[in-house]
């Protein structure tokens, strides 16, 4: 196979697809796409009279935007995840054309895939990612890796305890070997957006409404406004710009803070209408709910402990440890996950914790987690120990860590012998890939 | 998960001979690094090299693998060797450097039949024997 393998990981918030080989995804653009629900007038209707009446396969498609720039009042915000596993196979199948038509543009007919999936991922899914790829795309040959083991292999450790810190989810998990620790798996709802909720709820409460379109009307649509999903999105983005430029994790937690104190130096941020936005405590009081989430849980989007609840069900993780959402702290998440570990693998995992994800690169992360992980396991006042070593990658690479991974690994002259080929996929079914992609 | 790369005949075949110390074997450790998608032999260092030397012979800023035939006193004061198998992964390595040599280290450990400890180090500081002997102790 000459064709450099394309690889690709599809998060809740980011899609991040490239070639195996290179340094950086090439397509690099937001999951959450916008949707225009089908019984608008403008749009593909279903009229029976109509002689230009399309197959019904097509008028039931649903058309995703992924430029989301402009103001159109009809737009829904999805995400094809939820709660870190996919829920809409059509985005996802948009997600690939839209790549691959903007930025990679290869027949992917004759290239192979390397799919980075959640290390909770489930087998039906799994399976269902196949089929899409194979029948869909009919992508000659894939391979599925989980994004623990990539970034803890990114790292330079075959063992660790990965805790990557995601927009909308975090998941702890500790990789033995090269092997998932499936009984020490935790997820958690904490993640970059709760910290961009938090940021925007002090914006509010100081009377700062963001504006993502300074005022103006919408371009299409009834003129009455966005969608609620859409302002929310619209302003959160608006929202992380702020926080990726103000925003520093604490050395230490920060008891309540009179907003008016002013014995932190301000940070001035402009925003998109001009309006300039001072902060001070908020700035360490907004990354500091990674460590301390109580104040946080209360401005989750409405709709989670559904989705939560449904995670429950069959082999999808739910049950202790395995994939369940913890509400504690990410330092105790991962104190957790390690005790519920073998007692002779704990020391090497705490020896060896790989920080990775979008959501680690606010400054004093890393520092700041081995201080609370020693606080959590072995009680206060044991800073400075050498039990625990944070270790991450370089500022560029924490965002793409497993996808780098990902990247190293299907560049490799022994890939080849590894994926599972639409042969084989024909041959044995969908299940193939619990066989081969372990 | 692996990258599929395998280690070379001769990693397997000078195991045995050194693990016995026969000819041309017969040395105080042996490196291994990758190379062409192949695990093998970089280099050995003679008999009467010591620790430093070992060290010393290991990259600032890439990975390897090496065996090492340690010897020192247990406590109760018996003078002993045992072979450890030695993960080196540089901080500063690149990011593919690491990403190769952690995905392929289950090769090499197949390769290398019989070795019961397997210590990593991703620093100079790490490699100190100080900080090395207590580990080697503890699997003896």
């Amino acid at each position: 196979m000459e064709m450099n393998a394309v690889v690709a990981e599809i998060g809740g918030f980011a899609a991040r697809l490239g070639f195996a080989g290179e340094d950086y995804p090439r397509s690099y653009f937001p999951s959450c796409a916008g949707f225009i629900p089908p019984d608008d007038s403008t749009t593909r209707a279903t009229n029976p009279s109509s002689s230009k009446q399309n197959n019904s396969k097509q008028i039931q498609r649903k058309e995703y935007k992924f430029d989301l720039g402009h103001n159109d009042s009809r737009m829904n915000v999805h995400s094809p995840l939820s709660g870190g596993l996919v829920k809409d196979w059509d985005m996802v199948e948009q997600i690939w054309q839209h790549a691959n038509k903007t930025a990679l543009t290869v027949d992917l007919a004759q290239t192979p895939l390397l799919l980075i999936e959640r290390a909770f991922n489930t087998s039906k899914l799994r399976q269902e990612y196949a089929e899409l790829m194979f029948e869909r795309f009919q992508t000659p040959a894939l391979f599925l890796a989980k994004d623990s083991v990539l970034s803890c292999f990114a790292c330079g450790k075959t063992s660790g305890l990965v805790v990557d810190i995601g927009a909308e989810t975090t998941t702890v998990a500790p990789v033995q070997d090269g092997w998932l620790e499936a009984k020490g798996l935790m997820r958690s709802r904490l993640g970059g957006r709760m910290v961009d909720r938090y940021l925007r709820a002090f914006l509010e409460r100081d009377g700062v409404t963001v504006d993502p379109f300074l005022g103006q009307p919408p371009v299409a649509g009834t003129g009455e406004g966005m969608s609620a999903s859409y302002r929310d999105f619209a302003t959160l983005e608006v929202v992380r710009g702020l926080k990726e430029s103000v925003c520093r994790m604490p050395e230490a937690s920060l008891a309540p803070k009179d907003p008016k104190d002013s014995s932190v130096p301000k940070a001035n941020y402009e925003l998109p209408d001009g309006t300039v936005v001072s902060a001070g405590w908020e700035r360490f009081q907004a990354a500091d709910i990674l460590m301390d989430p109580e104040p946080a849980w209360e401005l989750m989007p409405e709709g989670r402990e559904e989705e939560d609840s449904m995670q429950v069900d069959g082999e999808e993780g739910g049950k202790e440890g395995e994939g369940g959402w913890s509400r504690e702290s990410l330092p105790r998440m991962a104190a957790t996950a390690i005790r519920r570990c073998e007692k002779e693998q704990q020391s090497p995992l705490l020896s060896s914790v790989v920080l990775a994800g979008g959501g680690a690169c606010l400054e004093g992360t890393m520092e700041r987690l081995k201080v609370e992980l020693e606080n959590a396991m072995y009680g206060p006042g044991q800073a400075g120990s050498t039990r625990v070593k944070v270790l991450q990658a370089g500022p560029q690479e924490r965002k793409i860590c497993a996808w780098l991974g990902g990247s190293i690994v299907g560049s490799l002259g022994t890939f080849h012998e590894m994926w599972v080929s639409k042969a084989e996929y024909a041959e044995k079914g969908a299940r193939v890939v619990d066989t081969k992609c372990p | 998960m692996s990258t599929g790369v395998e280690a070379a005949d001769e990693v397997g075949s000078s195991f045995s001979q050194f693990k016995l110390q026969r000819a041309p074997y017969n040395v105080r450790y042996i490196v291994y690094e990758i190379k062409e998608d192949k695990i093998q032999i970089e280099k050995q260092g003679a008999r009467e090299k010591n620790w430093e030397d070992f060290c010393a012979d290991l990259p600032e800023s890439d990975c390897r693998y090496a065996v090492i035939d340690v010897e020192f006193e247990t406590d109760d004061g018996r003078p002993t060797s045992k072979i450890i198998f030695l993960s080196w992964a540089p901080d500063t390595a690149k990011v593919r450097s690491k990403m190769v040599y952690a995905g392929s280290k289950e090769a090499i450990k197949r390769a290398l039949v019989g070795v019961g400890i397997h210590l990593n180090a991703t620093d100079r500081s790490e490699l100190e024997f100080e900080q090395i002997l207590p580990s080697v102790k503890r699997f003896t």
